[in-house]
């Protein structure tokens, strides 16, 4: 454990070094919600109603700022390549060459990055809550409020994994960087970052709600915003365990079989 | 004339070494076509509950989305992977190499290697401006085109202008990529038309940034909606931002020669 809270300290170490790199991160996001609402803005001029899809502006507003916040705190970074990468050179031997595991390692790199973005992140959207205070719609009572940081901290496992898996392909694939950049932007429209994902169809909607994805980031933008009933948060939790499970164990199954190749290279 | 055959040639061993790489290929030409994939499929949502938006309906808002994805094919194509490689170059040194070549050393550098997957994209993009243009009975005539592909060619300039520029500036004054990251919000405010931008906003994406300026000219010109003198600004933008950024690589590239000896 010891050795983890090492790796967590070490990594806050490197992500305050590149703390402007982290502040424009987060700039433009809050460039890209201008954008967004900007957009909408005009959408709502343009119909005749207050609503669409369920939303009204101030919804929709809400959503994007929570939106881009929360995908602040689960997203992944650059990690995969950094995996990718790891495995490529073989660089992956020098930690399969220490007592620990590369899984929890991988997840103590991320959590040390995660404190100093999530510190730099709010810290630069304060000016937004302040500028949209007055379109902000929160629904939220006190159960949710207190479950709601167990929804993030399980969206954080669960993008971690989906990722991990994912960057496993680079023990068969030579070449995966542009693979990520279509995993990126698939996964991202999947768990709601373009759009809200229940602006789509019924049927499509159905599907995403069976998917992971949508527990990453959609669900736990809903507790805050959408009045859910106790069977929807309850459900909502349930799917993010189950699939935590399910891609863990999958991730040990990639990484056994993975492992096996690589050192069959002759590292 | 000696440019354009240099350009060929350049093409030519792009093709070659693409050739080698054929998954990869395929891979970027796919992750090209998922972005413009997902914003065409958010458009057609979008005008279930609307008509227009800002004066354009759904036929010319995938026009728009079209064109940007030509645009963006071309800009991949050409200029991107050189300029990402800029930064590397300068560290290593290896810049060194083209600036005492005979020839332009921004061409060089800006220009040396394509990728030919992006031309695949580039045909993609142009099968959905196709698309908007048989679904939406758009009336395109032969001088709309024309003009249409002037603007794009112009698009780019202004693109490629203010990437470069960037990325010199970002060098000799802060270690931080910045390039990439106004590159990327500058895409962002432009993957719809200007007009849905008011205030301050339009007058940057207008005359400080005008990557999406340009390119709603483009597209309104082919749609035959386009303003002459607007057309006839964006065309004058593009030209400063490009004689800017010579002069930028001008600057850069001497500084550059003087700091390593």
């Amino acid at each position: 454990m010891k050795k983890y809270i090492e790796v967590i300290k070490t990594n806050m170490q490197i992500s305050f070094m590149y703390k402007w790199n982290v502040v424009i991160t987060s700039l433009m996001d809050v460039f890209k919600l201008i954008a967004e609402c900007a957009f909408w803005q005009i959408l709502f001029a343009t119909s005749a109603s207050d609503e669409m899809y369920g939303y009204t502006l101030n919804g929709l507003i809400t959503y994007y700022i929570f939106m881009y916040i929360i995908g602040a705190i689960t997203g992944m970074g650059s990690m995969g390549y950094k995996v990718a990468d790891d495995i490529k050179n073989g660089t992956l031997s020098n930690i399969l060459l220490k007592t620990i595991s590369c899984i929890k390692y991988y997840f103590s790199e991320i959590i040390g990055q995660k404190i100093v973005q999530l510190l730099f992140s709010l810290v630069v959207f304060i000016p937004i809550f302040i500028f949209y205070a007055s379109s902000i719609n929160i629904k939220i009572n006190l159960l949710q409020l207190i479950l709601f940081p167990f929804a993030i901290i399980f969206a954080l496992v669960l993008t971690y994994l989906i990722n991990l898996l994912i960057s496993f392909l680079a023990f068969w694939l030579t070449e995966v960087t542009s693979f990520f950049f279509v995993k990126d932007l698939v996964v991202d429209f999947l768990s709601g970052k373009a759009f809200p994902i229940d602006i789509m169809p019924v049927g499509v909607l159905g599907v995403l709600n069976l998917l992971p994805f949508a527990y990453c980031t959609f669900f736990p933008i809903n507790i805050l915003t959408k009045d859910l009933t106790f069977l929807e948060l309850m459900r909502g939790f349930g799917m993010q365990l189950g699939w935590i499970l399910v891609i863990y164990v999958m991730v040990r199954i990639a990484w056994k079989k993975g492992i096996k190749r690589y050192s069959g290279t002759g590292m | 004339m000696k440019y354009i055959r240099l350009y060929l040639e350049l093409i030519r061993q792009s093709f070659m070494k693409a050739m080698a790489y054929k998954a990869n290929f395929i891979i970027v030409l796919i992750s090209n076509l998922a972005y413009f994939v997902i914003q065409l499929y958010l458009m057609k949502i979008i005008f279930t509950e609307v008509d227009t938006i800002a004066g354009w309906n759904k036929y010319e808002m995938f026009f728009y989305i079209g064109t940007f994805a030509i645009i963006d094919a071309l800009w991949v194509f050409g200029p991107y992977f050189n300029l990402t490689a800029l930064p590397d170059m300068i560290r290593s040194g290896s810049l060194d190499g083209y600036l005492l070549k005979p020839v332009s050393s921004q061409f060089l550098v800006s220009l040396r290697k394509v990728d030919i997957g992006s031309l695949f994209s580039m045909i993609a993009g142009v099968g959905i401006v196709v698309y908007a243009v048989i679904c939406g009975n758009i009336k395109v005539s032969l001088i709309g085109i024309v003009f249409y592909i002037i603007a794009i060619i112009h698009a780019l300039f202004v693109e490629y202008s203010i990437y470069l520029i960037m990325l010199c500036l970002a060098f000799w004054m802060v270690k931080v990529d910045f390039a990439d990251v106004l590159h990327g919000i500058i895409c962002y405010f432009s993957n719809k038309p200007a007009d849905i931008y008011r205030g301050i906003i339009r007058k940057i994406i207008t005359f400080v940034l005008p990557y999406g300026f340009l390119m709603t000219i483009a597209s309104k010109t082919a749609l035959g909606k386009v303003d002459k003198m607007d057309y006839l600004s964006a065309i004058i933008i593009s030209w400063c931002f490009l004689l800017l950024s010579i002069i930028v690589w001008k600057v850069s590239s001497k500084r550059y020669g003087s700091a390593s000896s």
